[in-house]
């Protein structure tokens, strides 16, 4: 009694205020699930839909492609991110401060029109046929979908490394280096593993942002049924043709697969000892 | 033994100037400054992380001016310490000598010496954030001891920790030091550190050395306004030499005439030690007796300051002991100032 008593007495205000906040946030995202599942489960015609939807093997097909082009390009965007975010973090000069400002294109431009640029870049530009020259293909390919993903998550990795680099200490290289390492070893041995959570996040949110992409990836690669048509743009299709049980079908897979994967991500990542230890003592 | 000959280094705006440095072998030097006055970017290029426009560093004879740090084997511990986060301590103590190939079996065995001598086996499972400012200054100490350098450079080094403490890591530092016999350069703005620890000084001041010697020399006999202001001599007055017989001048200043042990002529500047003067009238061959009224005591535990008027002010430490007769702030007294207490600045 005295505990629980003394466990209140700890809640001050303030955290009551910021819980409301919290509350509020998490109500919203919560009613969403909530009620895109009560949507589809509430009816039998809308259960027989999501029943079909999930045995569909185009559905399938998008959920599988889905997985790999966002994975792959979580991958691809995270090698880029964290050489840029550094080289971002660490060099100041005019020039950095210009490329600063082109890493946000991708951020500030509405995704869909980024998807016709990028069409325009292609296919009026000699980018495109010197790819294919070299035999690249992206025009409605599934690396298409990769390309896309890559150059929009990758700006939002490298804004969130960068501010992660800014934070450190830039003399943690710099002794590095007097105790025997090379430039690159101090990178990777000391400066690496200091932002290791800043990346698994960038990581986390690179993937999703990839996976919830579709307008790029209507504009530039198209939408054909079982060969580049993800479960985002599966969705909308539904949407457009007034089936709203089976987008939401599809939107729960989403959900579920996100949530799948931060487990995973959590589990892989693992507890943070530094501060689980910090916590412990203090 | 480190001996730095013209070096000049340009860090954006700023820019040290032809510094010249010798630091004999196994001795321990402090290197004094004002915040901005370049000491860390001095070190910095000893280390090698800056390259030098002009000038050589040699440590033991070698010109490593250019080397990659890597190659100086410069042991150097930055302000605030700067462990690696992702690391335990006992992973930034071996860090060095993995780097230079060490394996991890290796390593533990060799930083045991280490983590004897700063008495910190019980911290090496902990991570850099959980520990103290006390234990990180001896964490960051140990890792740059383990690759055995031939040189230790200590940026403020106990500037992070509480004042109580800051003494007596002070003196551990230099018991360490000896026992190893390493050159060790400290980085300080603190003049109380300088004496306790140092074998010499040197005064650094807008990217250029103003003086370099024995820190007792550097107090007594600054060489500029500079020096003697920033070692906080606070009785710097300007007077009139008159050149006399037997290696004495007379020196008039607003406080009267003062007989001083120099032989200088004409217009001068001139510091006198606050420790120095002594307040009432002594007997023997102190000649300088001036009447001055006293304006102000302050108690600082170890000593008294006491300021007084006499044409000027004057500032006087003296020994809480020594209060006697009981001073009144208002009255006049006799202050002795010893001829040889009076340095004349040069220039």
């Amino acid at each position: 009694m005295k505990r629980r008593t003394a466990q209140r007495r700890n809640v001050s205000f303030l955290d009551t205020a910021f819980g409301i906040v919290l509350g509020i946030y998490v109500l919203f995202i919560g009613g969403i699930i909530v009620a895109n599942a009560l949507v589809v489960t509430a009816t039998p015609a809308g259960r027989l839909q999501f029943l079909e939807s999930i045995r569909d093997p185009d559905v399938l097909h998008a959920v599988w492609l889905s997985i790999w082009t966002a994975s792959l390009s979580a991958v691809i965007a995270i090698a880029i991110s964290i050489p840029s975010g550094y080289l971002l973090s660490t060099r100041r000069s005019r020039g950095m401060h210009f490329l600063d400002a082109i890493i946000d294109i991708p951020i500030v431009l509405p995704p869909l029109l980024f998807g016709i640029s990028l069409l325009v870049l292609f296919q009026r530009t000699f980018l495109g046929s010197a790819f294919k020259a070299i035999g690249l293909k992206f025009y409605h390919e599934p690396s298409g979908i990769v390309l896309v993903q890559v150059l929009i998550a990758a700006a939002y990795g490298i804004r969130m490394l960068k501010g992660a680099f800014d934070s450190l200490d830039p003399r943690l290289a710099a002794v590095a280096r007097t105790l025997g390492c090379t430039r690159l070893r101090a990178f990777l041995t000391v400066v690496l593993p200091s932002v290791r959570n800043s990346v698994i996040a960038a990581l986390v949110m690179i993937w999703a942002r990839a996976l919830a992409l579709y307008g790029p990836i209507i504009a530039f690669v198209g939408a054909t049924t079982g060969r580049t048509e993800v479960m985002p743009t599966r969705m909308y299709l539904e949407m457009s043709v007034g089936r709203l049980e089976a987008a939401l079908a599809v939107s729960l897979l989403m959900i579920a697969l996100a949530c799948v994967v931060l487990l995973i991500v959590k589990i892989v990542g693992g507890p943070d000892d530094i501060e689980v230890e910090r916590m412990t003592r203090y | 033994m480190l001996r730095i000959e013209g070096l000049e280094t340009v860090a954006g705006d700023f820019r040290l100037q032809a510094v010249d440095l010798a630091a004999p072998g196994g001795s321990y030097g402090v290197l004094l400054g004002p915040p901005g006055s370049g000491k860390s970017i001095l070190v910095e290029t000893i280390c090698g992380l800056r390259r030098p426009t002009a000038g050589r560093i040699l440590i033991d004879d070698v010109d490593v001016s250019y080397d990659d740090p890597r190659d100086r084997l410069v042991g150097y511990v930055p302000q605030d310490y700067v462990l690696f986060p992702g690391k335990r301590v006992a992973e930034n103590i071996a860090f060095g000598l993995r780097s230079r190939g060490m394996s991890r079996h290796e390593a533990m065995e060799n930083i045991k010496w280490v983590v004897d001598l700063l008495h910190i086996g019980s911290l090496l499972d902990r991570w850099p954030k959980t520990l103290s400012g006390g234990e990180q200054q001896r964490v960051a100490l140990a890792r740059a001891l383990a690759i055995k350098p031939r040189l230790l450079l200590l940026d403020e080094p106990v500037s992070a920790l509480d004042e109580g403490l800051r003494e007596r890591v002070c003196r551990e530092l230099r018991l360490f030091q000896r026992e190893l016999g390493i050159t060790t350069i400290h980085i300080s703005h603190n003049i109380e550190e300088a004496l306790a620890v140092s074998d010499w000084a040197a005064v650094l001041n807008k990217g250029q050395i103003l003086q370099h010697g024995p820190m007792n020399d550097l107090l007594r006999h600054p060489r500029s306004e500079t020096v003697a202001h920033f070692l906080r001599s606070e009785n710097i007055f300007s007077g009139e030499a008159q050149s006399a017989s037997g290696g004495h001048s007379f020196i008039t200043f607003p406080g009267g005439e003062l007989d001083a042990s120099c032989t200088s002529e004409g217009p001068v500047k001139f510091v006198i030690r606050p420790e120095l003067i002594m307040i009432g009238e002594r007997a023997g061959q102190h000649e300088n007796v001036i009447p001055a009224r006293l304006t102000e005591i302050a108690d600082r535990g170890a000593y008294m300051r006491l300021v007084l008027e006499a044409g000027t002010p004057i500032t006087i430490f003296t020994s809480v002991r020594d209060r006697s007769p009981a001073l009144t702030v208002g009255e006049t007294y006799n202050i002795t100032i010893p001829p040889d207490s009076i340095h004349v600045l040069e220039g």
